[in-house]
Formats: structure tokens, sequence, C-alpha cells
């Protein structure tokens, strides 16, 4: 077949989409990634065909503007700790249309949509495989007749916002139905002959790389598959001093890749995180961007500071890592069986951390709650504590259980071939 | 108004000043909450609106809630509903995220609502032989007859809005206004689109029902044109020495103001009513209450929540100056509660001293528009007390979406 995958312009949303693709083409399918401009070489370093479309998406500049209140809406504690059902119908309202006016339609940019449409109809992909904010993937497909399906590797909470509010409404009168979300994909639908229609929200099915026990149901049909780490763009490259076993227990301390290269504001204080580990008898490994160590006043001796280094590579020698709550970091710790503490404050962070500390496999921090104490307390108690250690195998022997990509490419032809053949016989 | 914009170019223009709404709603901007007219009680954001004086919100407009700066606003002829160019007033393709220009989302041109105060003083007086309160008094028996009819007409149980309010209305502005044989059935359909008139310029609609408005407001004023042009509006053939254009302006503002703002203000004066039955009972045994009893009841819940102007000069207003070419609003509903000229502003007194309330139902066209909604609505709650004394809220009144001038009615269930 011919499998068309696409993730907005961003790397760590880029990332997880990337293991099924390798599958996909080694199971001898035709595979594109599309995405805007800047994201090309991200797409070919991982060794994938890339698919310029549109211009560049505005996020960072809507960001700098309003992203002051569209995180503070969403701060609620139900919100983020997936409570959704308490939440009333004019909070769920209020964030379908933040997030559709100031968010979606952004990282969609409409140059972005009408390339990926016209390239579709082109190379007339029979699936269209698309990270679960990317909705352009939704609309190609429809426009150009394939199936479609989302590729998540984050937990689902976005969806299931957008369902409760859908639930909610759908006992009213019609005039009182409100959602933006819809209003948007219409008129974007409308634009290239097509109409609107709720799997372009939630995909006709899901493959999902969350874990049994974080992944969320939601009713939608769902392909359970094994988070395999893919850690690009940066370049994974394994230096001298891993190629030895740590003398003393290794800790890796990260706040990502997302937090350099976005404006999404960092709360996390990095001297107090420092300061935490620094009297611990412990090798600390520390990735840090030149930014990031321009705001730190003093490095103890027993970090080692690096740019960059694959998380595949490091997490397999480490004890214990403290990250800033990221999916992909969460996820590549997971899936190594590495105890964590992780900090988080926003989106769908608290909710990935909670899900751990309920796993035994690690403990949350909340970002607003981070001193010098509080964190070493809570490194410790993971690193020495060895109910951690064995709840951080459990997860990784559940997520080494799941199918990997290579086993749900079958699964994946076979729904490919059902939608297909259900959409030409309409 | 018939935009050039594509379906995508507009919707996007309206989701996004709705998301910034939102947004700057969420970091507790008073006037952004009720623009994105939620669940939540409009009123409360008033009273935080007053707390904080004449104040900039977030949205770029200069707010108040004092009765005292806002008498000083809707009189004064510096403050209009448009900017000093020329041509509709829309701001498509305006960088909301360097510059949020939040007023004006569509164009209300066609429907006439976006003129020079000194253009509705004039239309005023050209009006005053067909909408002027004496014109008016004179059909007091013709208006009252429609209402009378109307409540006939509704079953046991009826909605106020749908049965009763808006074809009352429609009759009595399609005779008002002398139009051919099915020109009400016309108005009528037109009306689905222009309901939305007051509400459109301020708070984004959803895309359908933004479309909606433009296109009724451009066939009304095509086609009352058309009836002018052909003498075919016999009400407004009359008006002595009207400019041709001025009588389509008339008639526009006539179906625009005296329908959907005439039902609004009716619902808003029986629910007040109904609310203090005290003083509905009153109105049962006494007819020449009504006038009284519509004037507090709308004090306490105007049709029109607030109302938008631009600075067309730098005014100063204690020590602040609001610059000009900047938006202003007043916060009407709070302002007729201000503790400082309202004594009790909670309580319905309808012995209050006249001339204090700030409700205008016409918005800006008000001094065209008012006398026709006035006293439709006295003749509605009038003919509601005496034939259906025993009038209840039969369940809980629904509100539109995304109105957040109007607070529009969807339904009113009543008995």
């Amino acid at each position: 077949m011919r499998v068309l995958l696409t993730a907005f312009a961003q790397d760590a949303h880029l990332n997880g989409i990337v293991p099924l693709a390798w599958a996909l083409r080694t199971a001898g399918h035709e595979v594109r990634v599309a995405s805007q401009p800047d994201a090309i070489g991200s797409i070919t370093r991982a060794g994938l065909t890339a698919v310029p479309v549109g211009d560049d998406h505005r996020m960072d500049d809507v960001i700098r503007t309003v992203g002051h209140g569209m995180l503070l809406h969403h701060l609620d504690r139900d919100y983020l700790e997936n409570r959704h059902e308490r939440l009333s119908t004019d909070y769920l309202r209020a964030s379908n249309a933040i997030l559709t006016s100031t968010f979606y339609p952004q990282i969609n940019n409409e140059s972005m949509i009408d390339g990926l449409v016209e390239f579709s109809r082109f190379w007339r992909p029979d699936l269209v495989l698309w990270e679960p904010f990317t909705f352009a993937g939704a609309v190609a497909a429809k426009a150009a007749g394939a199936a479609h399906a989302r590729l998540l590797a984050f937990p689902d909470l976005f969806a299931r916002t957008h369902l409760e509010l859908r639930g909610r409404q759908a006992g009213l009168p019609p005039e009182l139905r409100d959602d933006p979300m819809e209003e948007w994909l219409a008129y974007t639908l409308d634009r290239h002959g097509s109409t609107f229609d709720p799997d372009v929200v939630t995909g006709q099915w899901s493959v999902d790389q969350m874990p049994a026990g974080v992944r969320m149901e939601l009713g939608l049909p769902r392909l359970p598959m094994r988070y395999v780490p893919y850690n690009g763009p940066g370049p994974a490259v394994v230096p001298e001093w891993l190629r030895e076993p740590p003398e003393r227990r290794r800790v890796c301390l990260t706040l990502g890749l997302t937090i350099r290269d976005t404006e999404f504001p960092n709360a996390i204080d990095l001297d107090e995180v420092l300061t935490s580990v620094g009297d611990l008898d412990v090798e600390v490994v520390a990735t840090l961007g030149e930014t990031e160590l321009a705001g730190v006043s003093k490095v103890p001796d027993n970090v080692r500071v690096v740019d960059h280094v694959a998380m595949l590579a490091l997490l397999p020698t480490c004890a214990a890592i403290v990250h800033h709550g990221g999916a992909g970091t969460w996820a590549t710790a997971a899936a190594y069986g590495v105890p964590q503490v992780a900090l988080g404050w926003m989106w769908d962070a608290i909710y990935r951390a909670q899900r751990l500390e309920d796993l035994g496999a690690g403990l949350h921090l909340h970002s607003e709650g981070l001193t010098v104490e509080v964190l070493r307390d809570k490194l410790v108690r993971v690193l020495d504590d060895p109910s951690f250690r064995d709840g951080a195998r459990r997860l990784r022997r559940s997520m080494l259980l799941t199918p990997t990509p290579n086993e749900v490419v079958p699964a994946i032809e076979k729904l490919t071939a059902r939608h297909r053949a259900a959409t030409a016989a309409r | 108004m018939l935009t050039e914009q594509t379906n995508s170019e507009l919707g996007r223009h309206l989701l996004t000043i709705r998301g910034v709404q939102f947004i700057f709603g969420a970091q507790g901007d008073p006037f952004a909450r009720i623009l994105r007219a939620g669940d939540d009680d409009p009123l409360s954001h008033g009273e935080r609106a007053r707390e904080q004086g004449l104040h900039e919100s977030a949205s770029g407009a200069w707010v108040t809630a004092s009765h005292t700066l806002g008498a000083r606003i809707l009189d004064d002829p510096r403050f209009s509903a448009r900017h000093p160019e020329e041509g509709p007033q829309h701001h498509p393709g305006v960088d909301v995220w360097e510059n949020p220009l939040l007023c004006h989302v569509v164009p209300v041109d066609d429907a006439r609502l976006n003129l020079e105060p000194a253009a509705y003083e004039r239309l005023a007086r050209i009006a005053a032989p067909l909408l002027g309160a004496g014109a008016l008094a004179d059909r007091a028996a013709d208006v009252e007859r429609v209402y009378r009819e109307a409540v006939a007409a509704a079953d046991a149980r009826f909605d106020l809005y749908r049965d009763v309010a808006v074809p009352a209305a429609l009759t009595v502005v399609a005779e008002l206004l002398g139009l051919p044989p099915g020109g009400r059935e016309r108005i009528a359909e037109l009306h689905v689109g222009l309901a939305t008139a007051f509400d459109a310029g301020h708070c984004p609609q959803q895309l359908p029902v933004a479309r909606a408005f433009l296109e009724a407001e451009t066939a009304l004023s095509d086609e009352l044109a058309s009836l002018v042009a052909s003498d075919r509006a016999s009400g407004l053939v009359g008006l002595a020495g009207a400019d041709p254009q001025d009588a389509v302006t008339i008639g526009v503002l006539a179906v625009v103001v005296g329908v959907e703002a005439t039902a609004t203000a009716v619902c808003n004066a029986v629910e007040t009513l109904l609310a203090h039955p005290a003083q509905w009972e009153r109105l049962t045994r006494d007819p020449s209450f009504a006038a009284a009893a519509v004037r507090e009841a709308l004090r306490l819940a105007p049709p029109l929540r607030f109302e938008s102007r631009i600075a067309r000069e730098s005014v100063e207003f204690d020590g602040q100056t609001v610059e000009e070419g900047r938006r202003i609003v007043v916060l009407v509903d709070a302002a007729n509660r201000d503790p400082e000229v309202f004594p009790e502003p909670d309580a319905f007194d309808p012995e209050r001293p006249e001339g204090r309330s700030l409700t205008r139902t016409g918005g800006p066209a008000d001094a065209v528009t008012a006398n026709l909604v006035r006293m439709q609505t006295e003749a509605a709650v009038r003919v509601l007390a005496e034939r259906r004394p025993a009038l209840q809220i039969g369940a809980e009144v629904l509100r539109r979406a995304r109105s957040a001038v109007l607070r529009g009615v969807l339904r009113f269930p009543a008995a």
C-alpha cells in the first residue's frame, strides 16, 4: 500500500510517528512523511522520505501572544488529572474554543492543509496516519478517499475533552450545540469538497503507543502498539563514556528538547534541580543546551553536562531519571524500566506522571512544588526503594508484551482494506 | 453584507476573535468574560468592571460600568458606532496576534447599525411622522389589536418569544411600513438571519449563523430599496421630503430593531415582572401601570446588555484619556444597577424617577426606533396581564448561544 504519515513541524511530535513509518517501509509499503518545510531535515534524518507541504506554521508567534491565557485556562486540576466529567460544560466549551482558534489551525495552517490535500490527490495513498493534533491528515484522507487513523504517542486526553463536550451537547437543542472544532473542520473540509464527520477528529481508528494503564479507551477503536524509542532528530551516537559501566548509580537529568525551540514557558528552576542532586552519591548526566546552561549559577561536581545524547543510549545505564514530564522522555524511560521522577505542570504531563506513580514506576512532582528538599527526597526514594525498580520493570514488561510496530502492520493492512472498501461502497 | 470572503477566510476570522475573547476571559478580563457569553452571570462581570472604574480591557476597549460616565458617553456625539473611514465597518485580515482589533467583527452596515450619531438624529426627525411618539400613539389601538390577536391565537401552553412576541412584532412592523402582500412573510424569513444583528458585530457567531445574518441584512436592504423605488412600501411613501435612501434606512431599522429588540424586550420585561409577582398582579389590575412597569423591568434587564462606540476625538474622563479611534464600551446592565444613582439597585421599584435608565433598545439607532420598541413592549405586557393574568414560566428560559449583547431568547415556555 501507499501510506502517508503526517505530523506538524515539531520534533517531539514527529518522533512519535517514526518507528511505525520504518516498520511499514520494511514491510514493503511505500511510505511518505509530510510536514511543513521546517521539519524536512528532521524527517530525512530519520531515514524517511519527506514531503514538504505549505508554509511553516506560526505557532511560536501565537504562543508568545496568547500562550499565557491558553495555558491559564488549562491549569484546572480536574482538567490536568483527567477528571473531565467534573468540568462544567462552559469550561469544556472554553477549552475547545481556545484550542481550536489558537492552536489547531495554527499548526494545521491553511497552506499546509491545502498542500497535503493536493499531494494526497496526486499520490493517492491507501492510508493516511496522522499525529493526533495534525487534523490536516484526516482532511487530506477525506479529500483523497483514503482510510485514515491517528498515531498516538501520548495519552488521549485532548480527544477525551472534546468527546466529553460533544456528549454533553448531544442532549441540548441544536441551536445550543457549539463546537468550534467541528466549525473549523467543516469549513476546511468544505474547501476541499468534503463534509464533516466525527472521525475527522478521532480517526477511523487509532494506533496507540501508550502502555496499558495509561492508554485511554474512550470507546474508540484502538490498535495498541509498543512504544519503540526514537529520540531524534539529534544524532544518536554512543560516546566513549557510555561504553563503560558507571562507577556510581547513574541518574539522567533532562528537560527535553521542546523547551529549547518553542515559546512554551519553562516552569522549572534548574539551579534547584542541580542543587538537589549535587550532594547525592550518584553520577548525574544532565542534557542541557547552551541557553539552559546560561541560567545556571553552579554545576555540581557529580554532574556531567552534555548538550545531547540519545535517551535510548543513555537510559539503559541509568538507575533513575529526573525529567520535565515530556511524552518522549517519559515513554523512553518506561520502555527501559527506569524509575522516574517526572516533573510537569501543563497539558498531559500531570496525568502521565500520576499514572506512573499509580503504577509504582516513579513519582510525580508538580513543577510548582519543586524545592531542593522535595526533589532530593523523591529522587532518593525512587533510587533506594526497590519497589520503584520493580514497578518500572513491570511497566517495561507490559510494554514488551504489546505488539511491535512490525507486528501491527498486518492489522493496519486489514483495517485499511476494510475502510477503503467501505468508502468505495458509499 | 455579502462579503468577498470565502468560508475559510470568514470562518478563521470569526474563530480567531472568539478564541482571543476566551483567552482574555481566562486571564480574568471582565469585558472579555461578557463577550464569551458563557453560562455565568454577566452581571457579576459588570460588578467587577465597576470596581475597576473606567479601564482598558485586554480586548483593546475602554470599559465602564458607571452610570454617570455611561450617560455622558451615550449622549455624546463624539462617540460613534463607526470609525471615520468610509465604507463598511469590518477589519478582516488584521493580524490579531499583532494587534487585536476586536470591534466590528462582521459589518452590520446593511442593517444600518453603523451610522454616525448625527445621522440617527436626522433620521429620527424624518421618521417622526411614522415612528415618533405622537405618530405611534395615534396607532396605539392597531398595535394593541395585533398583540391581542397574537395572544388569543396562542395555545394554553405557548412560547412567548416564538408564538407571540416575534409574530406580533412582525405584523406591527409590516403594517407600519405598509408592505405589499407577502411582505410580512418575507420579513419573517429574513428575521431568522437578522435576529443576531446586535450580537454579530461584537461576538463572533458560528459561521453559518454569521453568513445567514450577512445575507439577510443585504437582502432586506435591497428589497426595501426596490419597494421604496416603486412606492410599494406605503408607510415610507408618506415621509415628506425623505430622500429615498433615508426612507430605506428607516425601513431597515424598523425591521432590524423593531422585531428582535422588541421581542427581547417583551421577554425580558415579562420574565422580570413574573419574578416580582406583586408587580405582575398590580399590572393585571391596573393596565395604566404598564409604562412604569416596563421602564423599570428594562432597567433591570435591558435588551442590549452593553453599548459599544468608537471615540472620534480624544476625550478626557476624570483624568484618563480615551484616545481618538479607541473603542469604548458602556456596560448598560451594570450601569443600570449603579448604587451611586439607584438606591437598592437590584430592587424592582417602579416609582424611581424617570429618565435615569441607560437602556437603549435600539443601540446607536435608538433615536429612530425607541418609541417603536417601547410602545410594543407596553402593549404586549398590558395584553398579557389582561388576557393571561395567571401567566407562568413553564420551563427554563433558554438564551441563544454566543449572544453577548442581546442574550437573545431561544425558548420562552409559558403557560
